[in-house]
């Protein structure tokens, strides 16, 4: 039976035979196994739940300061945790380390996650009210965080391709963004099928044109 | 990483930072580089070029498409007449230079350009685009040729 030691708590996991690595978590943190994918992350301020949210994202919002270490953070089914004890989101400085900082004093209330300040509120995006107290859901169902891919457009400019070199060109370079935010999860997926289509009809069309002037040339 | 330092969720435009290996296209650069080449070829060196037709849509259909008169306007560029290679094609030169734009934007600054619309303006916007699209097509095939 192999065995996985967990990367973010340390755990052992044993795996059965046929239980993939790709698709397993940890029994104790919940931290995927596989070291290739990326940890998704609930943000929750008072009762206030938002995300599912990639681990960079999570990072970029606390570059923008639009998070912070006073409110709790939970992996997909893992257990809630203030900012400080989230090393890999609030990495200490060294310096401080050993020596305990004063308490800061508390901020004042926050808007809503994702308000801007100042702005009417908006649709709540993928807001949930849970205690957090209690483990958070499992989610199953997509992100509304992802991007909406545009696989029938490039589908389109990469039909459209085969008839004139501009929307080839465009297309292959939208698939090539849109394919890689698929990849790393920045984007619904669901698009993925005709963004990859668009894309080699894009290529051929890039082709068809490079003949049609090879034989006008000649 | 977001620039207009405004909150991620409400934004409108944003102007996001991007690494220089997702600026960079290579197979799509390359194409326009060759196609540049062509272009740049059929100009200086092909002096009869008045039954040249490097459409394929043409070729099968005898029908301008959309984006013909792209080496009538490039010799127009070349002769200094700007408005008579808008004349050419229209929508061809805005949505060069928009292209061109995009281009310095992100390999001149690392950056790239973020709408996010609601459902009832991209709707529109897409309507006003089809119906630019459509019009400036019929022109070419009119006047153009």
């Amino acid at each position: 039976m192999p065995e996985l030691t967990c990367t973010h708590c340390g755990a052992s996991n044993a795996l059965a035979e046929d239980q993939a690595a790709s698709a397993a978590r940890c029994i104790r943190c919940a931290h995927p196994l596989d070291a290739e994918a990326e940890l998704r992350y609930y943000i929750a301020q008072g009762a206030h739940i938002q995300g599912p949210y990639l681990a960079s994202r999570v990072r970029e919002l606390i570059a923008e300061q639009q998070v912070r270490p006073d409110m709790q953070f939970s992996l997909e089914g893992g257990a809630w945790r203030p900012g400080p004890e989230c090393p890999e989101l609030f990495p200490a400085p060294a310096a401080e380390q050993d020596v305990p900082a004063p308490p800061p004093p508390l901020p004042p209330p926050l808007p809503p996650l994702g308000q801007v300040p100042g702005t009417p509120s908006e649709e709540p995006r993928s807001e949930r009210h849970y205690s957090t107290d209690a483990p958070p859901p499992t989610p199953v169902a997509p992100s509304t965080q992802l991007r909406p891919h545009r696989g029938t457009l490039i589908l389109v400019l990469g039909i459209c391709s085969l008839f004139c070199f501009l929307p080839g060109i465009i297309a292959w370079v939208l698939a090539n963004e849109d394919l890689e935010a698929m990849k790393s999860g920045a984007m619904d997926r669901s698009g993925e099928g005709n963004t990859s289509a668009g894309r080699i009809l894009g290529i051929v069309g890039i082709g068809l044109w490079a003949l049609v002037t090879v034989m006008e040339l000649g | 990483m977001s620039e207009s330092g405004h909150g991620f969720f409400g934004q409108r435009v944003r102007l996001e930072r991007i690494s220089r290996r997702r600026a960079l296209h290579m197979g799509p650069l390359l194409a326009v580089f060759v196609w540049g080449t062509v272009v740049l070829y059929v100009l200086l060196f092909v002096p009869d070029r008045e039954g040249l037709v490097l459409c394929s849509f043409k070729h099968l259909t005898g029908v301008a498409c959309p984006t013909c008169g792209g080496l009538r306007q490039a010799s127009q560029l070349m002769e200094g007449n700007v408005w008579g290679a808008f004349l050419t094609n229209p929508l061809l030169l805005v949505a060069g230079c928009a292209v061109l734009a995009v281009l310095v934007l992100r390999l001149g600054f690392g950056r790239t350009l973020h709408l996010e619309l609601s459902d009832e303006a991209r709707r529109q916007v897409w309507l006003w685009a089809g119906a630019v699209f459509l019009a400036n097509w019929l022109y070419v095939i009119t006047w153009v040729g």
